[in-house]
């Protein structure tokens, strides 16, 4: 008995690092993919506080951030970027737009999430899309009173349905992980003709974003023979880098669009 | 079990954790997007009669707090918990010919540069390696995760000894 307490006494920090370490490591491997907690992201009231402060206070321009929002919540100062998307008067509206600060950013990692400072209070739900007058920087995932949480293009865990502005062939637009500049565009197919240059929009299919939002532009392109699709590198129109306000666009009819393609799997046997 | 001792551990906790987040946060230097991580200076600054189960909670801690912030669950907690128990070994293994005496710090001006740079240079390597490779998760571009390790670790180790010249003068 005595030697096996001399024996837990030797190793007792031994078990602690490894109990502490092994919790730590199971919260990454099943962490990032699922964030139901917004308690436990910046995303919360205090953090997001201490980032609005930091980030906001410090390093970047405050003029410009009041000129980019209106009362009204809907983005004037750059309509004709978003003319074909802002319903007038009379018509259904199916977009509807709110504008928010960026709290916090990273381009860093594998991963990367975006703050932003505008949250339930403003209307802020899951699965909204974030863009700013360039182009589209990402998906909403999680949201607090006053903030939420968006998963950027920059994350391995999103993929943007896209197509080619030209000819509407469609893809995805997957991030390298390497280049916060650079992201793959997969699946289109080997007989399309691409040129460098030509601009990828979002396709409208996944019911967050509206069609022909720009995203990227190829830089190169080259056929692969194992399947029949090309492989294609973009450029992203955004710098990920420098983002200060975006939109984060409603679609009205999400729901309704969801539910009917629920119904999918009914008529197939 | 200084009263002294933990408030003083408790304010290098504070300050390093708001260091990181104001100022280190907002460097991304380059296409790689090299953010130093300054916070490990609170492990390295852990007092040496801190009992070693209590080095490693308090690693977690900073981990957790830096995971929080971060969007990254687990990510920081996996590099800190790792680098508090290889600083007990660490310690250990260079350890000076007469040992820790109570009263002392593992600070640059009392250890020396050559005790210092080995102390710190291999236990910031430990935790960049476990942190941007967990982030990478694997091996899947290895070249470039290394790449990363070197830099990030250099900038790091770089500002730890600014540190030491500004804030831990005899």
């Amino acid at each position: 008995m005595d030697s096996l307490l001399i024996f837990f006494k030797r190793i007792y920090v031994l078990l602690i690092f490894i109990v502490l370490e092994v919790t730590a490591i199971v919260f990454v491997v099943r962490g990032d993919v699922q964030r139901n907690s917004v308690f436990f992201t910046s995303a919360n009231y205090i953090m997001g506080k201490i980032y609005t402060v930091t980030w906001h206070g410090y390093f970047s321009l405050k003029d410009e951030n009041m000129e980019a929002r209106s009362a009204s919540g809907v983005y004037i100062s750059d309509t004709a970027k978003f003319h074909n998307y802002v319903d007038t008067a009379g018509q259904i509206l199916k977009y509807r737009y709110i504008t928010a600060a960026i709290v916090k950013n990273s381009v860093s990692r594998q991963n990367n999430f975006i703050t932003l400072d505008a949250g339930s209070l403003k209307g802020v739900k899951e699965d909204m899309g974030v863009v700013s007058p360039d182009g589209v920087v990402g998906v909403v995932v999680a949201v607090s009173d006053h903030f939420s949480l968006a998963l950027s293009v920059l994350n391995k865990k999103i993929g943007v349905s896209a197509k080619l502005k030209n000819n509407d062939f469609y893809g995805s637009i997957v991030w390298t992980g390497k280049d916060y500049r650079k992201a793959f565009l997969t699946e289109i197919p080997n007989h399309v003709e691409l040129k460098k240059g030509d601009t990828v929009v979002t396709s409208g299919y996944s019911a967050v974003f509206p069609v022909g939002i720009p995203i990227a532009t190829i830089d190169a392109f080259e056929k692969n023979s194992d399947d029949n699709f090309y492989n294609i590198s973009v450029t992203f129109l955004n710098d990920l880098k420098s983002l200060n306000n975006v939109l984060i666009i409603e679609n009205l009819m999400q729901k309704e669009q969801l539910e009917l393609e629920g119904l999918e799997s009914k008529f197939v046997q | 079990m200084d009263f002294r001792v933990y408030s003083r551990l408790f304010l290098t906790y504070l300050l390093s954790v708001l260091i990181q987040i104001m100022v280190f946060h907002n460097i991304n230097i380059g296409t790689l997007g090299i953010t130093p991580l300054f916070y490990v200076l609170f492990i390295l600054m852990m007092p040496y009669e801190v009992p070693a189960w209590f080095q490693l909670v308090l690693g977690f801690v900073l981990g957790w707090t830096m995971d929080v912030f971060c969007d990254t669950p687990g990510l920081h907690t996996s590099a800190t918990v790792l680098m508090a128990y290889s600083r007990i070994k660490i310690l250990e293994a260079i350890s000076p010919r007469d040992g820790y005496e109570t009263g002392m710090h593992p600070y640059l001006m009392e250890m020396g540069i050559h005790w210092f740079l080995k102390y710190s240079v291999s236990l910031i390597f430990i935790h960049h390696t476990a942190y941007f490779m967990l982030d990478s998760f694997g091996f899947d571009n290895f070249s470039r995760t290394l790449l990363k390790i070197v830099l990030t670790g250099l900038c790091t180790e770089l500002f730890i000894i600014f540190s030491q010249y500004i804030a831990y003068r005899k």
